[in-house]
């Protein structure tokens, strides 16, 4: 086996790269650093960032591909992530058609002839369950994440009392509950993956845990990839237009007013329409399916974000027209200080609190909007493991007779607790650092 | 009874701190009370737990507050909404925000009847437009379905009033009613206020920060400082006789006399001179057409500066003070001719100009606008030297130059590591002192570097520059709108009104025998401070 | 007011031309004149001449955005570009690919469309801001926090469940309303009833916050203590003094929408089979029907156009601070 980056996880791994550098740098401004604090002050905050690490891990985990070389192997010449190895239980197996979680049998009947030749309908039981010691496995699951829970909460405190620890203490204790019963969920289930499909199968008996898994990674991707297209491009415009007016500005707004005019659906269809067209007339551009879905993951990346950085851009632009007219950039005019320098040192430092904000608010919304531009058909290539794409075969499945309600559930659950996660967090964000909210 | 309204004991929390502590006074009826002190001091929560308007999170712990023997606090949100309005009026400071903006300014006031008096509804018009007559607002008919923003500050500050006394309420609490406004302005309100004292016998609470205006109006005197009362005295004996030292202090910061100004005898030589200084402004039209409105700023001034001497530019708000300091550091296109020393600087492009900017800089009105937040002060003294290449380059000898200049401007070393957010308003105005002095300039231009600052920090503030001019020999461009200040501060004054200036001539003789009639009633506004002060022997 | 409408609408063309250019680069970028001849003469035995014959018929055989061979302003104007884009806004939107005339397929669709967007917009109008005004007044307490919360947990699901979850209920299990399906006047009640309640419900959780904060915003001016000041009832300054304020932002979000409705919903419309044309978009998207995107994409901006229009002329009959 060899690393194979994909162009996606190499982005990721940079962004992530990049995040922290910066966080570092922060560390160095106190006042930064105070806002940071003071917004993990709150239990809610402390306990959605823990969640939405714990999702931002299994993102990363699925971020690390290898090609195997191996000829012995079945599926040779692929291309397979950590979380993929992780789970080659569950993604190498497949049962044949749907079942319920923790079923042993499949859902519906199917005609079989037995050794008499009799034909009669029964439900098969499923090839890779093996059912026995439920509950010795469900403890053996557990207590291996209880223990690591605890080794890690342990390893941290020592690290908390080795110095780290200043000013008023954050609500350690809510981070530590919720990471402990994130791990021991996890653990379990994990465990229990081994012996059942946990979450069930869908329609061509695909483990449903293991696609859950793997969606988390494209949702991540979705929601923070984005913004290093918006950003730039609403930095660098929005800034410009709002410092130097006159012209510059007439020609950013008239740019922003006709993306903006057009309805974001429609033109995010028509860029994925365009897109999947030219792909089609390309396909020796990609070696594997793994590497086509990744590219049309990041065109539709970059579409998203050149239909969404107006709203940003818009206020960004205020602002700057708010900061221009203070009296500090009166005085590095007076200084001389050249307009990029006063650009750079004065107006985007204080942009930084919309930035942010606008980046924790618009992660939450993409997530969602994934979901419905793959059920409107231009989203996530189909053969990518999405919550969309989870949704939109489950709509089908619900007209059943008896409902399939597994799948539905699997990607509700795994959404909800995202988003909601990134909802909560971001409102913290917002309430801390709008200055608005000072009073 | 003889008292309208009687505080006794207020002490007001937070969960966190005390902000007002056992505060004691009373309010005799047809009697102006003024509540005085500094930012800080707790007088407009006292105002406002008067109304029991109290922002959320503060509230009263202990003390009784009584109208007319009734307890204020026994009553419930019910009873207490017959109080506000029908028997205790108030108005506020910013008569630009105080006011709904999207209702008519008849409506406004007409509501306040309306929901407290049974009164026909025809009638009800008439009423208020007999009130904007009372109060002098020029065509009270007419004004009537006006909205704010059509309203001068004076005028909306005047309907404030109309809307405080439309039940006739026995106390009005005008919480500093006339800060935001031009003196011109100020003497009218004031006037009225007095008027009105008199006519309807009405009890004021009167909350300012300004001693010489308490001298004009009040009767009786209640000194606030950090949530205490600490004296109350009737007027004319506390001018004469404080006995607290924060007292003293508030007097003897009013009456800036702590600075006396060597008079210079021989002419010194010119640093800046104007010639026929124009600034228009266009509004640009939208994309097609439209007539280009233009605003005529600055139009045609001239003004001489000697080394060593300060210039008052006095002028009120919209006069075009301050876009002459922007015109003079090159940051509007202007017309006309500026000389720095013997070189003329105007007409010159940014770049032939940047050698020339070390010498002219500016300090400016706002100390919390005028530094960056998210800089160092370190960074922000460094800003301008590193631009312009002055002072030493060496890491060691650039932060010796730095300790230097924080100790120029009295304040420690060791603030150069820290953010700007961290430092009151008195110490922001000293490091942006020290931004200036940097530079080495011959020029300072002082936009009202003192407006926004408690009295007792503005003397502070005043000492240093004058201790700064003296050790350093710059000289000042000091824009005001405060006539008051201007004996204490300068040698020759300019006075400007709507972009040309009317007079201009040594200190003396402008304010002791003015020529022009703009000038003669900027100084007859100037609130003044009785004669019998306490310490005038000092002089 | 006359002349500043006039100037807004003259305004909007080079917007509108930059849709087009926008639209007519993704449309060309794919798809040649060449393809689309293809395409309508049918795949089998299509010879080149055949495809230049339909080219100069149809003028597609012109260059795209510049004409050597022509003279003078006929170098711009005898381009694809010039073509296509005056036949747009002579809303002349041609064929689709299935052959239908797609102006008279849109003027069929947009009563439907509004038909379940209309009476979503309302209700969920009226509801937010009631909501969030009785929020302002229980500002702080239990209530508030409890709403709030809520309000983030219905922001929290994607709205596919909500349909997904109201057809199961209401139409699978207990039977209440069709699920799916629409019928001309009164008798398409039934059909609406749904759609409209879950458009309502999946926008509740933004809609109340958004309201709810401008009115916070509003709350802490100085003119509202002034209101107080002068011995008005907390409810009567929320409804005097706060709405009236609060509404000058509420119209910048809710005006420019207004003409859109007309668009539909696209989810909505596709799930509960509605003949909008919200679905007739989501169609022509599975299609891949380039004219039809096309031909919704220039509508759209137009109506989004025209709201920003009324936006403008809304604030002047509100905001006596506006004048034209």
């Amino acid at each position: 086996m060899s690393l194979h980056l994909l162009l996606t996880d190499i982005l990721l791994w940079s962004l992530m790269i990049g995040g922290m550098a910066w966080g570092v740098y922060m560390r160095k401004a106190k006042a930064g650093l105070e806002a940071w604090r003071d917004i993990f002050r709150s239990p809610v905050a402390m306990v959605s960032a823990v969640i939405l690490l714990f999702y931002l891990a299994f993102a990363l985990l699925d971020s690390v591909h290898f090609k195997v070389n191996d000829p012995h192997r079945s599926d040779s010449g692929s291309v397979i992530s950590l979380l993929d190895m992780a789970m080659q239980h569950r993604r190498t197996f497949s049962e044949r058609t749907y079942s319920a979680p923790f079923a042993t049998q499949e859902y519906t009947r199917s005609v079989v002839v037995d050794k008499k030749g009799v034909t009669h309908q029964s439900f098969l039981p499923l090839k890779h369950v093996s059912p026995e010691g439920f509950w010795q496995k469900s403890m053996w699951g557990m207590g291996v994440g209880i223990a690591l829970a605890l080794l890690l909460i342990f390893l941290h405190r020592r690290w908390l009392r080795g110095g780290h620890e200043r000013g008023e203490p954050l609500p350690w204790r809510s981070a530590y509950m919720t990471f402990a019963i994130l791990t021991v969920l996890f653990s379990w289930l994990y465990v229990m993956s081994f012996s059942f499909h946990v979450l069930g199968t869908d329609k061509v008996g695909g483990d449903l845990f293991y696609a859950s898994l793997k969606s988390i990674r494209t949702g991540m991707l979705i929601g923070t990839l984005t913004t290093l297209v918006t950003l730039p491009l609403a930095l660098v415009l929005g800034v410009s237009a709002g410092y130097f007016r006159g012209w510059v500005d007439d020609l950013i707004q008239y740019l922003y007013t006709t993306l903006s005019s057009i309805p974001g659906v429609l033109l995010i269809a028509a860029g994925v329409l365009t897109m999947q067209v030219m792909m089609d007339q390309h396909p020796d551009w990609f070696a594997t399916t793994v590497e086509r879905a990744d590219i049309r993951l990041l065109f539709l990346v970059v579409i998203l974000g050149v239909t969404s950085w107006t709203g940003l851009c818009r206020m960004l632009r205020a602002e700057t027209l708010r900061i221009s007219q203070m009296d500090y950039v009166t005085a590095a005019k007076a200084f001389g200080v050249n307009s990029w320098q006063i650009m750079w040192r004065h107006i985007v430092p204080n942009l930084t609190h919309i930035i942010l904000i606008s980046i924790v608010l618009d992660f939450s919304g993409l997530v969602l909007a994934e979901a419905v531009l793959s059920y409107v058909g231009v989203g996530v290539d189909p053969t990518m493991y999405s919550w969309g794409n989870m949704i939109n075969q489950a709509r089908l499945e619900m007209a059943r007779d008896p409902m399939v309600w597994w799948s539905l559930f699997s990607a509700f659950i795994f959404m909800f607790v995202l988003v909601l996660a990134a909802n909560l967090f971001s409102d913290r964000v917002q309430h801390v650092l709008d200055p608005r909210n000072v009073s | 009874m003889n008292h309208a309204l009687v505080v006794e004991g207020l002490t007001l929390r937070t969960k966190k701190q005390t902000l007002v502590e056992n505060v004691c006074f009373e309010l005799k009826r047809g009697e102006c009370v003024a509540l005085v002190g500094g930012s800080g001091s707790g007088k407009s929560l006292t105002a406002l737990a008067i109304m029991q308007l109290l922002p959320q999170g503060v509230y009263p712990v202990s003390g009784d507050i009584r109208l007319e023997s009734r307890s204020l606090f026994d009553l419930s949100e019910r009873q207490m909404q017959h109080i506000r309005g029908e028997r205790i009026g108030m108005i506020f400071q910013e008569p630009m925000s105080a006011l709904n903006p999207v209702v008519c300014v008849g409506e406004q006031v007409a509501e306040v009847l309306r929901i407290h008096k049974a009164i026909p509804k025809a009638e009800i018009k008439a009423r208020v437009i007999s009130l904007f007559d009372e109060v002098a607002l020029p065509e009270p008919h007419e004004r009537y379905g006006w909205y704010p923003h059509q309203l001068s500050g004076g005028q909306k500050q005047r309907v404030m009033i109309a809307m405080a006394l439309a039940c006739e309420p026995d106390v009005l609490i005008a919480d500093e009613p006339t800060t935001a406004l031009d003196v011109t302005v100020q003497a009218q309100v004031l006037a009225l206020l007095e008027k009105i004292k008199r006519t309807r016998k009405l009890s004021i609470l009167f909350i300012t920060h300004d001693m010489a205006v308490v001298s004009q109006i009040a009767d009786h005197v209640v000194v606030m400082q950090k949530g205490h009362v600490v004296e109350q005295e009737a007027v004319d004996v506390l001018f004469r006789d404080p006995t607290h030292p924060y007292t003293r202090q508030l007097l003897y910061d009013a009456s800036g006399r702590m600075i006396k100004r060597s008079v210079h005898e021989q002419k010194a030589p010119t640093v800046l001179s104007v010639e026929a200084l124009r600034v228009y402004f266009e509004k640009r039209g939208m994309l097609w057409g439209m007539k280009r409105e233009v605003t005529k700023a600055v139009d045609g001034i001239d003004l001489t500066l000697c080394r060593g001497e300060t210039l008052a530019l006095v002028g009120e708000s919209g006069s075009g003070k301050s876009t002459v300091a922007k015109a003079l550091l090159a940051l509007v296109p202007f017309q006309g001719e500026i000389y720095l020393g013997s070189t003329r600087i105007s007409g010159m492009g940014e770049r032939a100009f940047k050698p020339f900017r070390k010498r002219i800089q500016m300090i400016f009105q706002d100390p919390f606008a005028s530094l960056d937040p998210r800089m160092r002060i370190g960074d922000i003294l460094k800003e301008g030297m590193e631009s312009l290449g002055v002072g030493p380059r060496d890491k060691e000898a650039q932060y010796a130059y730095l300790q230097e200049l924080l100790r120029q401007v009295e304040l420690p070393e060791s603030y150069l590591e820290r953010y700007a957010h961290e430092f009151s308003g008195g110490e922001r105005q000293r490091i942006g002192i020290a931004r200036a002095l940097a530079l080495k300039p011959e020029v300072i231009i002082c936009d009202e570097p003192t407006s926004a600052l408690d009295v007792s920090v503005r003397s502070q503030i005043l000492a240093l520059l004058k201790r700064i001019q003296e050790e350093t020999g710059v000289a000042y461009l000091f824009i005001t709108h405060d006539l008051a200040l201007v004996p204490s501060i300068a040698d020759e004054v300019a006075v400007m009104c709507r972009g040309k200036i009317v007079e201009q001539g040594r200190v003396k003789r402008v304010m002791y025998y003015p020529s022009h009639s703009y000038t003669r009633t900027l100084l007859a506004a100037v609130p003044k401070l009785p004669d019998f002060i306490y310490g005038k022997e000092d002089i | 007011m006359f002349i500043y409408i006039l100037r807004r609408i003259l305004y909007a063309v080079p917007i509108l031309i930059g849709v087009n250019l926008i639209t007519f680069m993704l449309f060309f970028m794919v798809n040649s004149p060449d393809d689309m001849a293809r395409v309508q003469l049918g795949a089998k035995q299509v010879t080149p001449q055949m495809i230049e014959a339909w080219k100069v018929e149809r003028g597609y055989d012109k260059p795209l955005f510049y004409n050597a061979e022509a003279s003078g302003v006929e170098k711009v104007t005898k381009t694809l570009f010039v073509q296509e884009s005056s036949k747009l806004f002579r809303f002349d939107f041609g064929r689709s690919d299935a052959n239908r005339d797609i102006k008279e397929d849109i003027k069929a669709r947009m009563g439907p469309s509004l038909a379940i967007a209309l009476p979503t917009f309302l209700i969920a109008l009226v509801t937010n801001i009631s909501l969030a005004l009785l929020l302002v007044l229980f500002r702080g307490t239990v209530l508030d926090t409890t709403a709030m919360v809520i309000a983030v947990m219905i922001m929290s699901v994607s709205g596919l469940f909500y349909i997904i979850a109201g057809q199961v209920l209401f139409s699978k299990i207990w039977h209440w309303v069709p699920i799916s399906g629409y019928a001309e006047g009164w008798e398409g009640i039934r059909f609406i009833i749904l759609p409209v309640l879950i458009g309502v419900f999946s926008g509740l959780g933004s809609g109340v916050r958004w309201y709810r904060s401008i009115f916070l915003e509003q709350i802490n001016q100085d003119y509202v203590r002034t209101a107080r000041a002068k011995g008005l009832s907390e409810v009567r300054v929320l409804f005097s003094h706060v709405l009236k304020n609060g509404m000058l932002p509420i119209l910048t979000g809710v005006v420019v929408i207004i003409p859109s409705l007309f668009m539909g919903s696209l989810i909505m419309e596709s799930f509960f089979g509605i003949p909008g044309l919200g679905s007739y978009t989501i169609d022509a998207i599975h299609a891949q029907d380039f004219a039809i995107v096309k031909a919704m994409v220039f509508l759209g901006s137009v109506l989004y156009i025209v709201g920003l229009i009324l936006t403008d002329i809304s604030y002047t009959l509100f905001d006596p601070r506006v004048k034209l």
